[in-house]
């Protein structure tokens, strides 16, 4: 049995991205040619530490579930049931066990270089979800050059392609 | 203690806020951060000693170190970022790896940073046994033992929010303080014209820009290593470097370029200063490097050179921190894990970072009890060489397609060795050149030679500095604000799209002269 994977709905549509980036370049020809759908994984942890005083609280990352690039989380994401229409995502390169593994790593890794504590953090893992972030993926054409971007559905950050 | 107090607090309260995340420092913050972890007790001790003892030519080092931190940034900055993010790369050794493709860089580079980092905070710790000694009157060694115990846990205590506000408080405090004792100072003395006047009248070579004496008369090789050492030195820090790999944006770079450099215009002359004025106002101190906790001591009220105290710690603290962090991260990360033991669990790898902190600090104590060298000349010499080490493989590599692993082995090598034998024997004397400068024409040789006889960077490691070039010719503004953090996602989006979805769209740029775009 197959379930429909979790998905953050997306906030900027079509009309949205080209305002966005019509904006930054007003001579420029915005066209979002395709949604996709982008695997991570989130991981929520408590942490537990002895610093200058005692540390706790939550920690969260999400791990790219194609290239296990870590990231720290600072809200929660939202997220829903992916619809019955089969929506365009990528492929997940990366299975759950790997990608626990490389949580820890990148939890402890950036502890070591942001957090001074007094004895070893530990850390107990709450949750482990793969979803599903929206990109827009655009073309966009100036007066001699075209590039292809990908916007964040969620933030309208962008990188090109 | 106070902010560190007041931040747990905050991040222990509520249960939404997640610890680490979530953090955007302003340019302010991240400006005075590197500032103040870039200047150490040199400045209220090494600087104002050199200008006590050579008069104005002691203020080539700080002209050299006012344009440091917009060469540093304006050079290294967004395409070090870009390419270590491209790279995957956590440290500035592991990035140096990664780079070069080569094992055998991480070892020399590692090496290279944990011998002179230690011997950098080593300094800091000898300042910090002088300082302390002088505000409670201690022994010099008690002083220091006491110091060195405060830097230690200060170092693996704080929280990184606490850290990085105290830094930013630390930075303020060490402008403010140098300024009022600055402006005290000098309405002793009657100014800077006074000043001269006192100088001449004592020694008039004093005002010479060549030294007391004459001492550097004509030897430009020195001056301009003396220039040159704090003006580009800075990229060449590991401690310093590893900041532009976590910078957030473009825009925090730009900003951070001038208050770094409006802080630094503030700050940089006046210990100097500070020292010149010693020669007047103390001229029978038996110890030049005391000038500034002397002059606080003797001529201002007690509150005021108290907390011009506390400023000297601070600048003593915020170094010897990003030191001691960095020398146990490469311990840790680029020695232990990398070659020791690579499954090693991450407590092993905090415990490790951990020993190495706690072990530099107990040999910091030994020798500075036994033999402590001047804080000058030990600051400008582990400076000098990690300076040598590193500045040109950095700059290479993100300059320089080509540049290969045995050209940044050569410039490692060949740089640090030169500045160790020519500070070691001497050879400024004799060659009137300065070591830095010596030790950074060898190491750009040393690139450039070394280039001939090593393999060209992989295709891989190619296209990441192209892409770290950034030139994709988009107006200024969508430059500015492309997501360095999406890069990963890019290039996997890019191959399905290109290979799975539209594997007949063309990818990137193209002349599109028919493209049709809206009409202006």
């Amino acid at each position: 049995m197959t379930t429909q994977p979790l998905i953050q709905p997306h906030k900027l549509n079509h009309s949205g991205v080209i305002q966005l980036l019509t904006k930054l370049d007003p001579k420029a020809r915005v066209i979002p040619e395709e949604l996709v759908y982008y695997p991570y994984y989130f991981l929520q942890y408590q942490l537990n530490a002895k610093a200058l005083l005692r540390l706790t609280g939550k920690v969260a990352c999400t791990i790219d579930g194609i290239s296990g690039q870590g990231a720290l989380v600072d809200a929660p994401p939202e997220w829903r049931q992916a619809p019955p229409e089969p929506l365009k995502t990528l492929p997940v390169r990366l299975m759950e066990d790997e990608a626990i593994k490389q949580a820890e790593s990148f939890v402890y890794n950036t502890a070591i270089q942001k957090v001074k504590y007094f004895t070893t953090p530990k850390l107990k893992r709450l949750s482990c979800k793969l979803f599903h972030r929206p990109y827009w993926i655009v073309r966009h054409h100036t007066k001699c050059k075209e590039h292809h971007l990908i916007v964040d559905a969620i933030t309208g950050k962008y990188h090109p392609l | 203690m106070i902010i560190g107090m007041w931040y747990t607090r905050t991040a222990s309260q509520s249960t939404d806020q997640y610890l680490l995340g979530g953090r955007r420092f302003g340019a302010a913050v991240t400006a005075m951060t590197m500032q103040s972890s870039s200047m150490s007790g040199y400045m209220f001790m090494g600087g104002p000693a050199f200008a006590f003892q050579q008069g104005w030519y002691a203020l080539w080092y700080a002209i050299g170190d006012a344009g440091g931190a917009i060469i540093n940034l304006s050079v290294l900055g967004k395409r070090m970022r870009r390419l270590s993010e491209i790279l995957g790369a956590l440290s500035p050794i592991e990035y140096l790896e990664k780079r070069y493709e080569s094992a055998a860089v991480r070892i020399v580079g590692s090496v290279i940073s944990i011998i002179f980092l230690f011997s950098y905070v080593f300094a800091q710790f000898i300042a910090s046994g002088k300082a302390l000694a002088t505000l409670t009157g201690f022994s010099y060694e008690w002083a220091l033992i006491i110091g060195v115990g405060v830097i230690v846990a200060y170092t693996v205590a704080g929280g990184y929010l606490a850290v990085v506000y105290t830094d930013f408080v630390q930075g303020i405090i060490m402008v403010v303080c140098v300024v009022l004792i600055g402006i005290m100072a000098f309405s002793y003395v009657g100014g800077l014209s006074g000043l001269n006047a006192e100088l001449s009248s004592i020694d008039p070579t004093y005002l010479s820009l060549w030294g007391k004496d004459l001492a550097y008369y004509g030897q430009w090789g020195v001056v301009l290593g003396a220039i040159l050492i704090y003006a580009i030195g800075y990229m060449g820090l590991p401690h310093i470097v590893v900041r532009h790999m976590s910078m957030r944006s473009t825009k925090t770079v730009k900003n951070a370029i001038l208050v770094a450099a409006t802080w630094n215009q503030f700050f940089v002359f006046t210990p100097y200063l500070l020292g010149l004025i010693g020669i007047v106002l103390l001229p029978n101190l038996s110890d030049p490097e005391m000038v500034i906790p002397e002059l606080a001591f003797t001529f201002f009220p007690a509150v005021l050179a108290a907390i011009f105290l506390s400023a000297v710690m601070a600048a003593i603290m915020s170094t010897s921190d990003s030191l001691l962090m960095q020398a146990g991260t490469t311990l840790s990360r680029d020695v232990y894990q990398r070659f020791i033991n690579p499954n090693a669990s991450p407590k092993q790898m905090v415990l490790v970072s951990r020993l190495c902190i706690l072990i530099g600090g107990v040999v910091g104590i030994i020798v500075a009890v036994f033999e402590p060298p001047t804080v000058f000349a030990l600051v400008i010499f582990a400076f000098g060489v990690l300076g040598n080490s590193f500045i040109v493989p950095y700059v290479a590599s993100v300059y320089w397609k080509k540049a290969n692993a045995m050209g940044a082995l050569c410039a490692m090598i060949g740089g640090a060795v030169t500045n160790i034998l020519w500070t070691s024997l001497e050879l400024e004397s004799a060659t009137a050149i300065h070591p830095f400068i010596a030790g950074l024409l060898v190491s750009i040789l040393g690139m450039v030679i070394g280039n001939q006889f090593g393999q060209t960077p992989s295709q891989r490691i190619q296209e990441a500095f192209d892409e770290a070039k950034g030139l994709r010719s988009f107006t200024s503004a969508m430059e500015k604000n492309i997501s360095q953090d999406l890069a990963p996602e890019a290039k996997n989006i890019s191959t399905y799209y290109f290979h799975s979805l539209k594997p007949n769209a063309q990818k990137g740029e193209t002349d599109d002269h028919s493209a049709p775009y809206p009409a202006t």
